[in-house]
Formats: structure tokens, C-alpha cells, sequence
């Protein structure tokens, strides 16, 4: 696993997608929806950003999905090293927790 | 064909530059988003391309390709090349096969080794035909190893030669007559030749790899700036000038000492 160190690299986009998905929009249209990123640009940052093991990624059970009568959805979550990240990132560009500051608000 | 059609349409197309084992799930993902988009569908499914293609960029375990990085490689191609032209030029024979006597044979065997030797009078005043320095040091192979190099470039223009005639010899049927083009052919075949061999490490004649840009063209008078290239089985290193200088006027290969063979894979 990288090793996050206070002074790693993230893109201000990035940033703004990992701030995104620890405050609870945990899916790729929700992230879309929240930052205003369009979808080329939002998808290939999670896939990044899962690859760096900043996030990891987890489908739904085909269960609930079909109690709401819906495909099942790929959930994105942050891991430690995403949320080292996070704090790091805060540091590096201060005003991203203004942008989602409610942390888990739309947990399913 | 609904919306709904389209969108996934463009979906599966996408789908296309996605790496065969990450497919299904990648089409899976994207789909289910679909279901929840309401409005400006069209720009969220052609956002799919950018992502399929930034997999296949990143693919951690790609296809492997057909490369001319080991020499045995680079022979077979060029032989299949030389065989395949040949089948093709066999249709025009008529245009470059001589007559069946010996005065059209010696005149035919003249005729080409005039034109390859007019061309290789050609490439000597157009490109250094120089493989660069090869100091000779302690480390510096066996006789019969650097033999090999010779050998290989031999290999690479006896095959790069009849290759060139034969694939003429089908343009000339075409748009006759053509003898220029012959000229410029093997003129192109020879270079190439060369400048292959000048990418190859003397040792194993794999193609040399990680170029490295060291210094700037500021240093032309002070020093020496260029590329530096390594031979990944770690024979040796290839510095070639970035602008030929009195004092480094072509490539050098530099043999390196046991202690480097940490570099070996």
C-alpha cells in the first residue's frame, strides 16, 4: 500500500472527487452530481484513485437492488490511506471541506 | 431506435477499448449509472470513452505485442516480409525475372548490383554509415560474440534487399516505369538497416531502451549533452550525441563491469 504522507500529490479534481465520496456520494452519477464534473473526467479519477488504493470499490447486493427495482450500483468507499489522503489534502487546498462539509449524508 | 437504444449503444462501443477481463463489469457499472441519469444522457454515455480509454492506458497486464526488440524476432519478420512480398510480386514476374540466357542473367546481375551499389554510394553521402565507437576494454566480449553483430546486420540487408526489389517490382507493374523508386527503396532499406543496428546492444543485439536526455544544447560548448540508452540485460550503456562535435562526433557504447549486473532481469 503507498505510504500518505502529508505533503503527497493529489489534483485539485481529485481531491474534490475523494472529498466528495467521504462526504457520503458514493457512487460515480452522485459524485457527478455533487461536484459538476462531467462523466469523463469523474469515472477515470475513481478508477485512479481505486488504483492509488485511496478508495475501494464494492457492488451492491443483488437483493437490495431489486427491492428497489434497479440494476445493482458500484459504491466507493474511502480507505485509510484515502483518508490520510483527505487530511492532507485539506491542508493543500483549505477551502475543499467548505465544499462538502456534512460527512455520510447520503450513506445508503 | 429509442434513446434508450442509443445510449447503450454508444455504451457497448466504448466498451470495445476496455481490457476483455475488466469488460463486463466496466459495461455493468456504467449502465446501472445510466438508469439514473434523467437529463444530457448522451454527454454522460460519450463520457464512457474517456474512461475505457484511460483503462486501456492503464491496463496493468497488457496484450503482448509483436516487437523487433530481440533480434531473432527482427529476422523472422523481415523474412516473412521478404517471403509474403515475393508470393505478391509472383503474379508480375514477367517485369523483373530476366530471360532465361546467360547474357539476360549477367546483364540482370549487373543491373542490380550497380543500382545497390549506386545506392549505397547515395546513402554515404546523405547518412554516416558508421555503427559509432565500441571501445574495447576489459569487459568487452569474445571475438565470436561481436562477430554475431556483423552477422546480424548482414541478415538484416540480405533480407531488407530482395524485400525492397520484389515490393518495386509490384509498383512498377502498376505505374511503370519505376527504376528511381528502386534507387530511393533501398536507399530507405539500408538506412533503416543501419540505424537499427545502431539501437542495438553489441552483445545480445536487443534493442537498447530507457532513453535518457542528459544536459542541453547550451552545454555543446562546455560539455557534452545527448541521449543515454541502456541495454536492459545490463551489457552496456549508448551515449549518443545530441550535436556531433570534434571531440564526439558519433554514438559510444560503453562496456559495463560485473558490478552492474544488479541491472540484469
Amino acid at each position: 500500500m503507498p505510504a500518505v504522507t502529508s505533503d503527497a500529490k493529489l489534483s485539485h479534481t481529485a481531491a474534490i472527487i475523494l472529498q466528495a465520496i467521504d462526504a457520503g456520494h458514493e457512487y460515480g452519477f452522485s459524485v457527478m452530481e455533487t461536484t459538476g464534473l462531467p462523466s469523463g473526467t469523474v469515472y477515470p479519477a475513481l478508477r485512479r484513485l481505486e488504483r492509488d488504493r485511496l478508495i475501494r470499490s464494492q457492488w451492491e447486493s443483488q437483493r437490495v437492488a431489486d427491492a428497489g427495482q434497479r440494476p445493482p450500483r458500484k459504491y466507493y468507499r474511502i480507505t485509510r490511506s484515502g483518508e490520510a489522503m483527505i487530511e492532507a489534502s485539506q491542508k493543500r487546498y483549505p477551502l475543499l471541506a467548505k465544499l462538502f462539509p456534512v460527512r455520510g449524508a447520503e450513506k445508503p | 431506435m429509442t434513446l434508450r437504444t442509443l445510449h447503450v449503444a454508444i455504451l457497448r462501443n466504448a466498451a470495445l477499448f476496455v481490457p476483455a477481463p475488466e469488460r463486463a463489469e466496466w459495461f455493468a457499472e456504467w449502465r446501472a449509472e445510466l438508469c439514473y441519469v434523467d437529463h444530457g444522457a448522451t454527454s454522460f454515455c460519450l463520457g464512457s470513452f474517456r474512461d475505457a480509454l484511460w483503462l486501456r492506458h492503464n491496463n496493468p497486464n497488457p496484450r503482448p505485442t509483436f516487437s523487433l526488440e530481440s533480434p531473432w524476432r527482427c529476422v523472422l519478420l523481415l523474412a516473412g516480409l521478404a517471403i509474403l512480398i515475393l508470393l505478391l510480386a509472383i503474379p508480375s514476374r514477367k517485369l523483373w525475372l530476366p530471360a532465361w540466357s546467360p547474357s539476360g542473367i549477367e546483364q540482370f546481375a549487373l543491373g542490380l548490383l550497380g543500382m545497390y551499389l549506386l545506392s549505397l554510394l547515395v546513402l554515404l553521402t546523405l547518412n554516416p554509415m558508421g555503427l559509432g565507437e565500441c571501445r574495447a576494454n576489459r569487459y568487452a566480449p569474445a571475438f565470436l560474440i561481436r562477430l554475431r553483430r556483423w552477422v546480424f546486420l548482414t541478415l538484416k540487408i540480405a533480407l531488407v534487399v530482395p524485400t525492397v526489389f520484389f515490393a518495386i517490382s509490384i509498383v512498377i507493374s502498376i505505374f511503370p516505369p519505376a527504376s528511381p523508386i528502386l534507387l530511393l527503396g533501398w536507399i530507405f532499406g539500408l538506412r533503416w538497416a543501419l540505424a537499427d543496428q545502431r539501437q542495438r546492444c553489441p552483445v545480445c543485439l536487443h534493442l537498447l531502451s530507457y532513453p535518457v536526455e542528459i544536459g542541453s544544447p547550451a552545454q555543446t560548448v562546455l560539455g557534452w549533452y545527448g541521449t543515454e540508452l541502456i541495454c536492459t540485460r545490463g551489457h552496456g550503456l549508448l551515449y549518443v550525441p545530441g550535436t556531433p562535435t570534434s571531440w564526439c562526433s558519433r554514438q559510444r557504447w560503453q562496456y559495463l563491469d560485473p558490478t552492474w549486473s544488479s541491472l540484469r532481469p
